[in-house]
């Protein structure tokens, strides 16, 4: 095989892909029909994946920026896998648009704060009557529970109208205006960050320049294949850097945005590195599979156990690092032991005990124990495991940060789930496998190329 | 006295140390030692030396530092002298990690640099030869342990070696 062998995206692999993807809509159809998953759940599933595999992609786009950035010259002969993976990008970047814009449109109720009836100090008696009979029913699913800061709460113990009426009696004033039962002092205060109008401008920016970067990185590496100009390189400097930059921001905006806005009024500083790594240590963990699959099936020969080696003390150092964040979160959380802060966790030990403990216990210390050896890491069978656990349980992670806060109550992992996710992988899969087949496999006028074929570690 | 003595050829390029490495053990040569001023990849497959075992040192003495920890902490808090921190219970798991893993990771860099200059033999006020002064800066050295009793015929077949094999000065000295 030479070292221009492109991959052979042949009718099996696309079948496969589509089945995979079949089967998975046919899950969730049945889940949609069947009342299983009702429309919160839906949509809630729909977040969970679109940012997991929005990420897997994105991060794929860090992968080859930082890289590139540090002349890492090792990466040179894996770097065409995180470049396929970037292809699925602008399909992500759909998915989030769907969602995130089906809150603004009030197609869906995921983003509590965006009902900007909860803002409002004073509203006349027409208004109050009007939210309460659009939110007679399933109004239970969006008052956050154990925070205890909740007027919405109290009042919905109590049958609308006579609160309503004792509203109107003490402060009916000269204009009609009440006092809002359903005022969120909190969503007031942060309304001047979670509105409707910049969140939406915040999320377009953010997917406007990964998709870009990561289609232009892809596009220089392709056309420095085809001419073997230089130029090409230096150009893929300069992206590389304004992505870092770029993604220093904006990885940790989209956590608050996406994830941690779900609960409005809990939050945690270092949030955004939490999902960053989250995402990080699953991306590594797709690129290996992809590598240790192509070189099965006799593609890349070069690539060895030299380059798996590094990549498995990435995802060895990086779990350690997600760790070291989850416990940090959970400690002065625990510590301090304010309910503002707690709710968050106690929702999720109350209905997910199981999935927050296998949370923990896999995503550390599978990857811990069993890739500590030098051994470990470069044996290709233990690595596809402890890369296949984690992209499932970091899936989980992101699972647990955001169903608890928009399903309330338990929603276990189930067929509609799984379908939901299967689906997804599907398309990422089916995207990424094109992409490999595009383009040699060895970027063979890539400067470090010689570099990392003698790479030896 | 001892008698014991080495015999070293000088290289002055590590590609060519590297070979020479590969040859002289192919013709059955046992190399004693092989010292370069910086490292040279390959070289230890090359000498068919075995990985260290100072990561697994590594692993025991940070497991004893974890057991170590944990078990005093757990002793104190719970047994010896129970003190109730803002209602939390006695047995608080969550607010130990941070001494356990400070504690793991002294023990572990400690024992390893301990075991690190033990295995190298290296401690305040050890006298080490230098076989060649120019082994500190460009020269590459192959070494053979030889002693008084080592017949001629012997130390001219790992002359010999050396020389094909590409070593540019040989040298004998004693060790004593």
């Amino acid at each position: 095989m030479s070292s221009t062998t492109k991959f052979d995206f042949t009718s099996t692999h696309k079948r496969n892909f589509i089945i995979l993807f079949v089967i998975g809509m046919m899950a969730v159809l049945t889940g949609v029909f069947t009342g299983q998953a009702d429309a919160q759940k839906t949509w809630a599933n729909l977040l969970v994946n679109a940012v997991f595999f929005t990420g897997l992609s994105a991060l794929a786009v860090f992968f080859l920026a930082a890289h590139q950035i540090a002349f890492a010259g090792w990466h040179a002969l894996v770097k065409r896998v995180p470049e396929a993976m970037t292809s699925f990008l602008w399909i992500g970047a759909i998915c989030i648009l769907v969602v995130t814009g089906g809150t603004i449109g009030n197609y869906n109720n995921l983003y509590h704060w965006s009902d900007t009836f909860l803002i409002k100090e004073k509203v006349t008696m027409a208004e109050l009557e009007a939210y309460e009979k659009e939110h007679a029913h399933g109004h239970e699913m969006e008052g956050d529970h154990e925070s205890g800061e909740h007027h919405g709460e109290e009042h919905s113990m109590l049958s609308n109208g006579t609160v309503v009426l004792a509203s109107a009696g003490s402060e009916g004033g000269e204009s009609g205006m009440i006092d809002n039962p359903y005022y969120d002092e909190i969503l007031d205060g942060k309304s001047a960050y979670l509105n409707d109008a910049f969140f939406m401008t915040r999320t377009i920016i953010y997917l406007v320049l990964w998709v870009f970067i990561g289609y232009q990185l892809r596009r220089f590496s392709i056309k420095e294949e085809e001419t073997g100009e230089k130029m090409w390189f230096q150009k893929t400097r300069t992206w590389a850097a304004v992505f870092l930059v770029v993604w220093a921001v904006s990885s940790s905006m989209m956590a608050w945005d996406w994830v941690m806005s779900l609960d409005p009024h809990w939050y945690s500083t270092l949030f955004g590195w939490y999902n960053f790594i989250s995402l990080w240590v699953a991306s590594l963990s797709v690129v290996i599979l992809l590598i240790i699959y192509l070189k099965r099936n006799g593609y890349m020969p070069q690539t060895n156990e030299n380059h798996l080696h590094d990549l498995g003390k990435y995802i060895f150092g990086f779990s350690v690092f997600w760790t070291y964040l989850w416990f940090s979160q959970f400690m002065l959380i625990w510590y301090g032991n304010i309910p503002e802060e707690t709710a968050w966790f106690l929702e999720r030990k109350r209905e997910y005990n199981f999935l927050f403990g296998a949370n923990l216990a896999v995503n550390f210390l599978v990857p811990f124990l069993v890739l500590m050896r030098r051994d470990a890491k470069r044996n290709f069978t233990v690595l596809t495991v402890v890369a296949s656990l984690l992209i499932v349980f970091h899936w989980v992670d992101f699972y647990l940060m955001i169903i608890p806060s928009t399903v309330h109550g338990a929603a276990p992992i189930g067929y509609f789930e799984i379908g939901m996710a299967l689906a997804f992988a599907g398309v990422f899969l089916y995207s990424t496998f094109r992409a490999l087949s595009k383009v040699s496999l060895v970027p063979q006028h890539n400067p470090f190329i010689q570099e990392s074929i003698e790479h030896h570690i | 006295m001892s008698g014991k003595k080495v015999l070293f050829g000088l290289f002055d390029d590590e590609h060519v140390l590297l070979d020479a490495v590969k040859g002289v053990r192919a013709e059955g040569f046992k190399i004693t030692e092989v010292m370069t001023p910086f490292p040279v990849h390959g070289l230890d497959e090359a000498m068919g030396l075995r990985m260290t075992k100072l990561h697994s040192a590594g692993f025991l003495f940070g497991a004893t530092g974890t057991l170590t920890a944990l078990g005093f902490i757990t002793w104190i808090s719970t047994v010896n002298y129970p003190i109730n921190y803002g209602g939390k219970p006695y047995f608080s798991l969550p607010a130990w990690i941070p001494i356990t893993f400070e504690l793991t990771v002294l023990f572990a860099a400690v024992g390893m640099t301990l075991t690190y200059l033990y295995l190298n033999r290296l401690a305040p006020g050890i006298k080490h030869r230098i076989l060649d002064e120019r082994i500190t800066s460009h020269m590459f050295a192959m070494s053979f342990e030889i002693d008084a009793d080592t017949s001629d015929a012997r130390k001219a077949e790992i002359r010999k070696a050396l020389e094909a094999n590409g070593a540019v000065e040989i040298h004998e000295q004693d060790l004593d």
